[in-house]
């Protein structure tokens, strides 16, 4: 357990230095269920959702729900209370949220948090000891099946068939999901085009880049078309280039009216695409939150006149510190609960003619939330 | 939950999966061309060898020759199956699930009896390949020695059917490991077992299966009788001393040249069932079902033995099988004589006429007859049903005839078993999982 929450740099690299208080293109599509999500935990505290909130869930998210598909209500993914345990360890101990159709959700938490294990059992593979969870409307284990075909998972590792093709695999996959042979083959192509290995289509999968084998095993999880996509660890040692595309292509899926259910431990990627997270900590759901929750994070201010910055945030009785700059009077960073300080602060920066030129998030709101958590585990 | 349920399409799926990876690696091809030049190498030592030693045969010496090499050759290529067989499949679902290409399998609409079966398949189809390769040697070997096609194809399918077997002992143990070092040990153990440990343990029985003091029949003059004669017999020799003829006894006696016409002959008409308690016998045919699963006993026991003589030999010392040359069906009079009952039954009296050879004797008629060189038949006796039949066959053409068969019950057994290993493979590919063995990760 890294129970020590070293305090990332607070500088990301400012891949986006505007200060939009909505760094994320607030691109939800029209079909979002967002009143779904907010249900689960909107005006929860962060303290650990026990499985006494599962009535509240099972009255959204059951088997009656199962029955209305394909109304556009059925949540992609349903949790309610599960569980599983692998001998001693409790690997999943007890998680319950809501993952919509048509948006991205992340799925948050530190190494040994039961990710893993959470997304096997959404695959169909692991049977959960306790709790019950609904892909599509369909129950993992009763209709398991139904669930497996609805469903596209894409594992943290991409196993390799040293000598096949990129087109084969994914033709014998697209087989293997009960797709006619020719149908299968013209699925591959499109697939490979779409996510850019056309040129691959013919050489063996063991000369692709670890990139090019994350798109082939995105290519595979997408082979038969599925409703629910399950990632694990998608962006895990791909290039920046590589992961604004995976970005892109998850957003596209997501607005596409799929559901689409990410893991990682890598906060900032997760919050470009993520519409809602959940944080899973020791196996259990810790916090459900939606994109647009304000939350208590630092922001970083810069001036052409850090001096005259200093003076005016001490006028404000704003707290600050130096930032991570260069040793000289460099930047400062503040914290703020949610958009409405900082606006009040540009508007008065403005009218007393400071020459502030940047105010950008110092980090990202799920790594805010996940910090917090943390804080609050110790 | 779709365990057990099965579609063509499926199982077409999983194996052109698994042949695809297998087939198109240059390894792959390395091996077959290597085992093509290993077993054209042994097979042209073997019938070298079995050519120089035997110069100057003659033509049926030579398809005897050609038979034992057939055997031979065919023997290896059964041995080299069952060594190469674990290799296609004892790694084949750990394996996978190391690589990380099970789970993602699992998870498709494949049930666990598609994706097993389709594996065996295809590991089956690739070891076929190779036996394939094989059989130009063994037809060479079967043209030399005049062998019946059916010979060649009997023994090639049992080769195929044994590799099967193999591939799906292996795919079980290779579900039941976790590591695939472990599986590929167990899965020889297990070939191992069949084919050697089988015979170990058979002969371990021996020990156990001993009959002391059995009752045994003979055929014989009473003790009574048999002194009589005895004394007859000593009798005419004193007379012979002292006549001073004691030439006759060293020459012509002496060695058994020729009985003397007028010594007394033993009474064989008043031969009679004597019961003695005094045998140690070996209950063989209690065990003989320990070597039913072993491949060698399996492939020699279902071979046609096509024109084997088996003519009739008094006595049974001189036996045509084992002078065939065929091993096969030596091993299979073998093999059969092991599951008949120990002889019980014991012929005393018509030895009695072995070294007497101034009188014929015609053993086709019941009751023999018996006449002297200077045409006097002499007296004889109705031979019991129970000895009559023996002497109408050879013991070997009694073995094979009484004997019970191996392959059926052989087969059976094999299935069976490679049935429950692959059951084991199947049950251990079903999802969700319950419960993972300690140390298992899903994907």
């Amino acid at each position: 357990m890294n129970d020590t929450p070293t305090p990332t740099t607070p500088d990301d690299g400012g891949p986006d230095p505007t200060a939009t208080p909505a760094a994320e293109p607030t691109d939800i599509p029209p079909a979002t269920t967002s009143p779904v999500a907010p249900t689960v935990k909107a005006a929860g505290g962060p303290s650990p959702v026990e499985p006494t909130d599962i009535p509240l869930q099972s009255s959204t998210a059951d088997p009656a729900a199962g029955d209305s598909w394909p109304a556009p209500e059925t949540p992609g993914i349903a949790v309610t209370g599960l569980k599983r345990a692998f001998g001693e360890v409790r690997a999943v101990d007890g998680v319950t949220f809501i993952a919509p159709a048509g948006a991205v959700t992340a799925l948050v938490g530190p190494n040994g948090s039961g990710k893993t294990t959470l997304l096997l059992m959404l695959a169909g593979l692991l049977r959960p000891d306790a709790g019950e969870a609904f892909i599509a409307g369909h129950d993992v284990v009763s209709a398991n099946l139904d669930a497996r075909s609805a469903v596209g998972w894409m594992p943290d590792t991409f196993g390799t068939w040293d000598t096949l093709t990129c087109h084969e695999i994914l033709t014998l996959f697209a087989q293997a999901y009960g797709i006619a042979q020719a149908d299968a083959a013209e699925r591959a192509s499109v697939l490979l085009e779409r996510l850019y290995l056309d040129e691959f289509a013919d050489r063996p999968a063991r000369v692709l880049s670890r990139g090019q084998k994350q798109r082939l095993g995105l290519a595979r999880a997408l082979v038969h078309d599925p409703d629910v996509l399950l990632l694990d660890e998608p962006a895990s040692g791909l290039d920046p280039r590589s992961r604004i595309e995976l970005r892109d292509t998850l957003r596209d899926l997501a607005r596409e009216g799929k559901t689409v259910l990410v893991s990682s431990h890598v906060l900032s990627e997760l919050d470009e695409i993520a519409d809602h997270a959940v944080f899973l900590s020791r196996g259990r759901t810790v916090e459900t939150l939606p994109s647009d929750t304000e939350t208590s994070r630092e922001w970083r201010l810069e001036a052409l006149d850090p001096t005259a910055l200093r003076r005016f945030l001490d006028d404000q009785g704003i707290a600050w510190r130096d930032g991570s700059g260069t040793g000289a009077l460099g930047d400062v960073v503040i914290s703020s609960d949610g958009y409405d300080p900082i606006l009040q602060l540009i508007r008065a920066a403005v009218e007393a003619d400071l020459p502030l030129h940047t105010v950008a998030p110092a980090t990202g709101r799920l790594e805010a939330t996940y910090l917090s958590l943390d804080e609050e585990r110790k | 939950m779709n365990t057990w349920s099965f579609s063509f399409r499926g199982l077409r799926t999983v194996t052109e999966l698994e042949l695809k990876q297998r087939v198109r690696s240059r390894r792959w091809a390395v091996g077959l061309l290597v085992w093509f030049c290993f077993i054209g190498l042994v097979t042209t030592l073997i019938l070298i060898t079995a050519f120089t030693t035997t110069t100057g045969a003659n033509a049926s010496e030579r398809s005897g020759i050609a038979a034992t090499a057939f055997g031979v050759i065919t023997l290896f290529v059964l041995a080299m199956g069952l060594i190469i067989a674990p290799t296609f499949t004892a790694t084949s679902l750990n394996g996978d699930r190391h690589s990380g290409t099970l789970a993602v399998l699992q998870a498709t609409r494949l049930s666990a009896l598609e994706i097993a079966a389709g594996k065996l398949v295809g590991a089956w189809l690739v070891a076929g390949l190779f036996l394939v390769v094989a059989l130009p040697f063994l037809l060479l070997t079967m043209t030399l020695g005049r062998l019946s096609v059916w010979a060649v194809l009997t023994c090639f399918l049992v080769i195929v059917f044994e590799v099967a077997i193999v591939c799906a002992i292996g795919l079980g143990w290779s579900a039941l490991m976790q590591r695939t070092s472990a599986s590929t040990v167990m899965t020889y153990l297990t070939v191992f077992f069949l084919s050697a440990l089988t015979v170990v343990f058979t002969v371990l029985m021996i020990p156990f299966a001993q009959e002391e003091n059995a009752t045994v029949h003979t055929w014989r003059l009473s003790p009574a009788d048999e002194a009589a004669w005895d004394s007859d017999l000593s009798a005419y020799i004193d007379e012979l001393y002292e006549a001073g003829l004691e030439e006759v006894i060293n020459n012509r006696w002496g060695d058994y040249e020729e009985w003397p016409t007028d010594a007394p002959l033993p009474p064989v008409e008043r031969c009679q069932w004597i019961e003695t308690n005094s045998r140690d016998v070996t209950h063989s045919e209690r065990f003989w079902w320990m070597l039913v699963l072993n491949p060698v006993v399996i492939m020699a026991d279902i071979v046609p033995t096509g024109g084997a003589t088996t003519e009739p030999t008094l006595g049974g010392y001189n036996s045509p099988v084992s002078s065939s040359g065929d091993i096969f069906l030596t091993l299979k009079t073998l093999l059969r004589g092991i599951t008949l009952p120990p002889d019980m039954i014991v012929e005393r009296c018509q030895s009695l006429y072995n070294n007497i050879r101034n009188v014929e004797i015609d053993w086709r008629v019941n009751p023999p007859t018996i006449t002297a060189n200077d045409g006097t038949e002499l007296p004889t006796a109705e031979v019991p049903a129970e000895i009559q039949a023996e002497r109408e066959r050879s013991e070997d053409q009694r073995a094979l005839e009484d004997g019970h068969a191996y392959w059926p019950w052989g087969i059976a057994g094999n299935l069976l078993l490679a049935g429950v290993f692959f059951t084991i493979a199947v049950r251990r590919l079903r999802i969700p999982y319950a419960t993972l063995a300690p140390g298992t990760r899903v994907a």
